[in-house]
């Protein structure tokens, strides 16, 4: 293999791209945690290297993984070389980063943690190519507990003992690259052809190949047996719309019933609660009963909100819900299967799952804020008042017609007239509408605000319908709304 | 077993058995294919053959037995062995995002032997569009890919698993043009297995066949043509017999006037013979791979 071979696989461009997504959701949780001190030593010497690693071996693997590989002469030992090369020439620049940007640690306990760093993703055996996104989440959610945390043990060990960690960086590069690149393993992976890399997973990018890895992953599924209790158990379909309402869902999300879609999406918005409360108390270096102290006050009908730490608690909730909202209802949206139907009633069945679902994701994370409130008031030992929810409830308030509105704009025919309406019904235009409502609380929830909200939902919703309506009825059945499937959603 | 007479197989197994958990996709087979020849694997869905392949190319070991390919344990192929061996599987993966201009460069890095000009020719004469992407292939063109990856080598062993089942049949005419002479030019071992038998007769001078993981046959292909035939049978003298007994009957069909028989004998007198002891005239008629294939399994079911 030549170097234009490798580039060629590499992908300089997209690993760049990813590179800097990589980096760009590191520094924001960063600067979300208020990580100041070892940020760069963690970044430098742990985060990047591993990162790096993972970018740079990905298309190694997925080389590997494809059966054509699998008969390729030296193919082992030439990809084991060009990799080897790569990860060298990064220890070298992140080395020279880390000792010119690091103090605080020597020189020789970075180099060896370096090392470490970017030969450890070379044990990953990527049985499934659905451990792909789940490994990159959780070796963010690692990030995360290891930047908050207490991290002084690693910072002196580093400082009291630099060879030993070389040593042990060194050591477990060997075993890594080792075991990684045996013969036996690496022959045994043409097997599960389903992996694609981070390079070969870019949103827009790379949209054909996204749709491809999600219809390799619908034939693996329908190879699989089902779990015992969650196949489809209607052994006749009726005509009328609910019939046919449970079966485009059943085919779009298949094993989960909808009780178990209600608990999961009830726990996702109680599951938000610590979330959006730690980031609260971690920003505020408040002590817990005084921030929930504020939270109670703040959310009073006359209570001001203005406190930086309490910006999360009334604004997180809404903007979270909504963006979650609106991608169950795009997931909704996408048929999963060419159902014998007339596209009218495809239309509404789509709608009206769509509708449903954002509606049962709003009444989770509304569910969130509420407990959330309760609890702060346990916690600061004020009597719980239902006043106490008026900006959380007028924050939800004002999310229906807002979601209705991003479904309406989904099913805009046209590009550029969705790109500018998207423009416009950006994550900012929904925090303002939000700071509104929660500053103008009290008159949100008062009838003439409620009308208003009603009004403006019915009018969104029926707007929406129409466009869905209109979509439906005449686009093209074999692959509707593509332009959704090629950012990676409703394509699983 | 049959066994050619050749100096230098390239591909021998002995007793090879493969397990895939309880169920035995081979069964102790044992062959040696013979060199500079096109081989047919015949078999049924299931039969073992993809299994067989994939074990000749080192992909697969087996559970039992030794499978040698190009005078080394197929499991340890390497280097100098690879790049004599051309695999062409039936659902052959490859880098999806690539266009077949660039898996065809990455592919040709790994060889020293890639022949260009072939490639040219072949990109050509299969009507592959070397700017599209994988992902945007038809089954019928990413099969075709499969083809180019597999032969631009020049292997000196080529394994071909269903390799022309998606081709139009313009497309597969010129491909197994190809075959022939590419066993002509360079001396190469093909070993093909298709389930388009009316094709794969063109140009195979070998049959091996498996039943159910068994090997059922391991002839030549002139010779197997000369063993099968047609029988029909007309009464001479009184109503014909419910069956026959001798041994070569495979099948039979028809009533007491005039019968079907399908017989497979080497014996140049047994017609004559037939026809004087059942007292019945014969009209015979050789047969082609595509009937003998059914019987090449029911045959076995009879042999002693």
């Amino acid at each position: 293999m030549n170097a234009r071979a490798y580039f060629t696989i590499l992908r300089p461009v997209h690993s760049i791209v990813i590179t800097l997504f990589g980096f760009c959701v590191w520094a924001w949780l960063n600067s979300l945690f208020h990580v100041s001190q070892e940020a760069l030593f963690y970044t430098l010497a742990i985060f990047s290297p591993v990162f790096l690693g993972s970018v740079l071996l990905g298309p190694i693997h997925e080389v590997m993984h494809r059966s054509f590989s699998a008969v390729l002469p030296g193919a082992r030992l030439t990809l084991l070389k060009w990799h080897l090369g790569a990860v060298s020439l990064t220890a070298l620049l992140l080395s020279v980063a880390s000792v010119r940007l690091v103090r605080t640690i020597p020189a020789v306990a970075l180099i060896g943690l370096i090392i470490a760093g970017l030969a450890l993703p070379v044990l990953n055996n990527r049985k499934r190519w659905k451990q792909l996104p789940s490994s990159f989440f959780t070796f963010l959610l690692f990030g995360v507990i290891l930047a908050a945390s207490a991290r002084t043990s690693v910072v002196i060990f580093c400082q009291q003992s630099p060879w030993i960690v070389l040593l042990m960086g060194i050591g477990c590069a060997c075993s890594c690259f080792r075991i990684g690149f045996l013969r036996r393993n690496v022959q045994e992976r043409w097997r599960e052809p389903n992996f694609f890399c981070f390079q070969s997973m870019v949103p827009l990018l790379c949209s054909d190949m996204i749709l491809h890895a999600a219809s390799q992953q619908a034939q693996l599924a329908q190879k699989q047996t089902p779990m015992e209790g969650t196949a489809w158990s209607v052994c006749a379909v009726s005509s009328s719309l609910r019939d046919w309402i449970a079966v485009v869902y059943h085919a779009r999300f298949g094993r989960i019933s909808r009780f178990r879609h209600l608990i999961q999406l009830s726990l996702s918005g109680l599951g938000m609660m610590p979330f959006i409360v730690g980031i609260s108390y971690l920003g505020s270096k408040l002590s817990l009963p005084e921030l929930c102290r504020l939270l109670v006050e703040a959310g009073k009908p006359r209570g001001s909100a203005d406190h930086q730490a309490l910006f999360s608690a009334f604004m997180l909730f809404p903007v979270f819900a909504s963006s979650s909202a609106l991608l169950a209802a795009t997931r909704a949206i996408v048929p999963a299967a060419n159902f014998p139907i007339a596209r009218p009633r495809l239309a509404a069945c789509m709608f009206i799952n769509a509708g449903l679902l954002s509606a049962l994701v709003l009444a989770a994370y509304l569910l969130g804020a509420v407990v959330t409130m309760v609890a702060a008031s346990s916690i600061a030992g004020v009597p719980f008042e239902p006043g106490m929810l008026q900006k959380s409830v007028a924050s939800f308030l004002i999310l229906p017609p807002l979601i209705a509105t991003g479904l309406g704009i989904v099913f805009m025919r046209n590009a550029g007239l969705r790109f500018i309406a998207s423009a416009i019904f950006s994550l900012g235009t929904l925090f303002a509408t939000v700071a509104i409502a929660v500053r103008f609380a009290p008159w949100v929830t008062s009838p003439h605000g409620l009308l208003v909200c009603a009004a403006a939902t019915v009018i969104a919703a029926w707007l929406s319908w129409r466009a869905a309506r209109n979509y439906y009825g005449t686009c093209d059945l074999t692959c509707p709304i593509a332009w959704i499937k090629k950012l990676g959603i409703g394509v699983a | 077993m049959i066994s050619p007479n050749t100096s230098a197989s390239p591909l021998v197994l002995s007793d090879v058995t493969h397990r895939f958990g309880e169920h035995a996709a081979l069964h102790d087979i044992s062959l040696e294919i013979p060199a500079g020849r096109i081989i047919g694997l015949l078999g049924r869905n299931g039969a073992g053959k993809t299994t067989l392949l994939n074990i000749s190319a080192g992909l697969l070991l087996p559970s039992a037995g030794t499978c040698r390919t190009l005078d080394i344990p197929s499991g340890q192929l390497d280097t100098p062995q690879l790049t004599r061996l051309g695999l062409v599987q039936q659902e052959g993966r490859y880098l999806e995002w690539m266009t077949v201009r660039q898996q065809l460069d990455f592919n040709a890095s790994f060889y020293p032997r890639w022949d260009r000009d072939l490639e040219k020719r072949l990109v050509e004469a299969l009507e592959v569009d070397p700017k599209r992407k994988i992902v945007q292939l038809s089954p019928g063109d990413r099969q075709k890919v499969g083809i180019l990856l597999g032969v631009c080598h020049r292997p000196s062993l080529l394994l071909l698993d269903e390799p022309i089942s998606a081709l139009d049949p313009i497309v597969r005419k010129r491909m197994l043009d190809f075959l022939l002479e590419l066993l002509r030019d360079d001396g190469c071992t093909v070993v093909i297995s298709s389930h388009i038998l009316n094709d794969v007769e063109k140009i195979v001078d070998w049959i091996v066949a498996l039943d159910s993981g068994e090997l059922v046959e391991n002839t030549p292909f002139d010779s197997l043509q000369e063993s099968f035939a047609e029988w029909t049978l007309t009464s001479t003298n009184g109503a014909l017999p419910e069956t026959f007994a001798e041994p070569f009957v495979i099948t039979h069909q028809g009533d007491a006037r005039q019968a079907l028989l399908h017989v497979r004998t080497t014996d140049s007198e047994a017609v004559t013979r037939f026809a004087a002891s059942h007292h019945v005239e014969i009209r015979s008629r050789p047969l082609n791979l595509d009937e003998m294939f059914p019987l090449l399994t029911s045959q076995r079911k009879k042999q002693p």
